[in-house]
């Protein structure tokens, strides 16, 4: 019966995948490309492009503070922000396939939940007290101090999600136990904000407005690692996340062990999400909007594809909106989270009512 | 005979709490045997759902066992039994961007390899699929822009492009129309017979699983199952036990349903043909006792087809009046029928 299909086959389209990621692969690694070197080139202190060039490409330039500025400031600050798009746009959109759900992100675990409180309670509570014993001095420390009580606040909650993941049969059930974790620290950052001195209070909004640039190569030793991890464990998920589209019931019926599968993949978001809110503070949007975006230049749900789309194009926003949060030419820069809502909103927008699936999308 | 899949002493249901447990359906036993296809039914809350989850293995029973062969379907890993078993189900998967092919790539799942790469073979597979569920001209389409009935085709395909022993459907005739219903009833019991599987379907289809059901289990509202071939449970009056209920009544001449009425009026009915025949339904409907050939009647009503135009030749003991319409015939037979019982001259 099988054998009577092969005469008649030639006259169906086939759909490889590995042309479909050929056609479209190309041009975005150039636009991440193009958008690294600008990300690179522009800044409050003007570098002539040839001596950008020159010195990424590893040439000597005379002009040492330009060399310290270039190396020291603007690559780190560049591959972080390649690491951050990449890392929530893949958690982002593990979170939507896995829940069913196209508003999730990566946040919807509770993970910046518990790094704000970690952030909150290092830089808020000890204020009144004078000198805290977290942030011992003001200056560098202090944004290691910041990264510290993020991670500490991001591990607790992943080791209650990955926990939490293996105990609860609903999906459903994960979803209100993370809001109600986010509602429960916003409760206790608000009293703790309340209560604090000003100083303080300020220091603590700076972290949440987000930024990609106070990672140093140092800290960019533990960052990159765990980025990178997370990322290898996501694109291991990509044929689970695809049995997941039709559900748990189904994916079950088709062989995945979706207990197992649940683990990984909110195992490998907690991780994403949780390493870029300890290094960056909690960047909102790129990991709700970057899925959306891969799927419909794509046009596909398959996570073969989607998994590196989104990495590269998660790459490319976040530095492409950072540049455009550091208003080349202008002195001051916006805080970053201000600029991913108020650039990536419309653009969601107008990717979502454009096609004639959204509705299909949005649907659950 | 050999049996793909067969139950021993299950009891079905759910577990409430460690102490309470909800039973649905005791001693259980029943077997599937090769390229056949059955048809479960039963009235609705009878737990045709529970039984089918418990032998897809989604569900564990309260206690006794489902095999697979030789094998315990809830002891077997999810991997090996989703190679021998796969399932349409009621969820409504709507999976956006994803297209007809990738769908039904899917069920290549349990046999591909971790990256899900598709071979020749599994391409083939997919193509067969595809084409025995004629949801080849489909391939290229987003399932969200899919009607019904062929979403529900593409969900067989997808079930078949895993290439099992058996097949489970739960109810994968509901939301289509009637051409629709038929059509894949039909494709299964195809499916069946020109292949070794086996299909189970749970289904309210009760006209359609009579005429195409190799064999049906009829699940009462207590969970006891009543099986044989659909013939030998009208007779029997199998029929009548699970689905008689108020106003309802399984009517084993015609295999159908009827409303029970209480008639206020008698017509006799002469004629014959299909003109006839809904002469009659219409005036059941209107409440009245249709007596075929009823001489005696005050009230008659000849069906005459004659030259390609039907009239309506409603007679009492002093008048006969022809009419070309049905609905008039009915309204002067109730007019009459007012008449004769005093109710229209008062």
């Amino acid at each position: 019966m099988r054998e009577s299909a092969q005469d008649r086959s030639a006259t169906l389209t086939n759909f490889p995948r590995e042309r479909r990621l050929g056609i479209m692969f190309l041009p975005l690694s150039l636009v991440l490309i193009l958008a690294f070197i600008g990300s690179i080139a522009f800044g409050s202190v003007s570098i002539p492009l040839a001596s950008v060039l020159r010195v990424l490409s590893g040439f000597h330039i005379d002009t040492e503070s330009w060399r310290v500025i270039l190396l020291d400031f603007r690559v780190p600050k560049a591959l972080t922000a390649v690491m951050a798009g990449a890392a929530l746009g893949v958690g982002g959109l593990q979170m939507q396939t896995l829940f069913r759900n196209p508003l999730a992100d990566p946040f919807i675990l509770g993970i910046s939940s518990g790094a704000s409180l970690g952030v909150a309670i290092a830089v808020l509570a000890v204020g009144s007290v004078g000198t805290s014993l977290l942030l011992p001095n003001m200056g560098f420390l202090q944004g290691l101090g910041v990264t510290l009580a993020a991670s500490v606040g991001a591990s607790v909650a992943f080791a209650f999600v990955v926990l939490v993941s293996q105990k609860v049969r609903h999906l459903v059930t994960l979803l209100v136990l993370g809001l109600m974790l986010g509602y429960t620290t916003g409760a206790i950052v608000s009293i703790l904000v309340y209560f604090s001195i000003p100083e303080r209070v300020q220091t603590f909004l700076n972290w949440t407005f987000g930024s990609f640039g106070g990672v140093t190569w140092n800290q960019m030793r533990i960052l990159a690692p765990v980025v990178i991890l997370g990322l290898m464990i996501s694109q291991a998920c990509a044929k689970p996340l695809n049995g997941l589209l039709l559900g748990e019931d189904y994916a079950r019926s088709m062989g995945l062990d979706v207990r197992h599968a649940r683990m990984w993949v909110m195992g490998s978001t907690s991780l994403l999400a949780g390493a870029i809110t300890a290094f960056c503070g909690p960047i909102v949007f790129l990991g709700v909007a970057v899925p959306h975006l891969a799927r419909s230049l794509f046009n596909t749900a398959d996570h073969i594809v989607l998994l590196p789309a989104v990495m590269m194009l998660g790459g490319s926003m976040a530095l492409i909106l950072d540049l455009v949060a550091q208003m080349p030419g202008g002195s001051f820069t916006l805080p970053l989270n201000a600029v991913t809502s108020l650039v990536g909103a419309p653009i969601v927008i107008w990717v979502v009512l454009r096609n004639r699936n959204f509705r299909s999308d949005l649907a659950t | 005979m050999t049996t793909v899949l067969s139950t021993i002493d299950l009891t079905i249901g759910y577990r409430l709490s460690h102490r309470v447990n909800k039973t649905i359906g005791e001693s259980i036993t029943v077997e599937l045997r090769p390229g056949e296809l059955v048809c479960l039914l039963g009235p609705n809350g009878a737990g045709k759902s529970t039984l089918i989850r418990t032998l897809a293995g989604m569900q564990v029973p309260l206690s006794g066992s489902v095999w697979l062969g030789d094998d315990d379907v809830h002891r077997l890993p999810v991997r090996e039994l989703a190679r021998r078993l796969s399932v349409v189900l009621t969820d409504r998967v709507d999976a956006g961007r994803l297209s007809v092919y990738d769908l039904v790539a899917l069920g290549r799942y349990p046999h591909t390899n971790w990256r899900g790469h598709l071979s020749r073979n599994d391409d083939e597979a997919i193509r067969w699929a595809l084409q025995v569920t004629r949801a080849d001209p489909l391939a290229s389409r987003a399932v969200s822009e899919l009607s019904d009935g062929e979403r529900q085709r593409v969900m067989i395909a997808r079930a078949l492009a895993q290439e099992p022993d058996i097949m489970i459907l739960d109810e994968p005739t509901a939301f289509l129309d009637l051409p629709r219903r038929v059509e894949i009833i039909g494709l299964l019991r195809k499916l069946a017979h020109e292949s070794e599987r086996v299909f189970l379907a749970a289904t309210h289809d009760l006209d359609i699983a009579l005429r195409v059901a190799d064999r049906m289990w009829l699940m009462a509202p207590n969970g006891r199952l009543r099986i044989g071939i659909p013939e030998e449970l009208v007779l029997d009056g199998s029929f009548q036990a699970v689905f008689d209920s108020d106003g309802i009544e399984f009517d084993n001449t015609t295999g159908s349903f009827t409303m029970t009425t209480h008639f206020s009026h008698r017509v006799g009915l002469f004629g014959s043909g299909l003109a006839a025949f809904w002469t009659a339904r219409a005036f059941e409907r209107e409440g009245f006792e249709v007596i075929e050939g009823g001489v005696h009647i005050p009230l008659r009503v000849e069906v005459r087809p004659e030259g390609g135009i039907t009239t309506w030749h409603v007679k009492t003991d002093r008048v006969t009046t022809i009419l070309s319409r049905l609905p008039e015939a009915i309204e002067l037979s109730r007019h009459i029928v007012n008449e004769q019982t005093g109710i229209g001259a008062a």
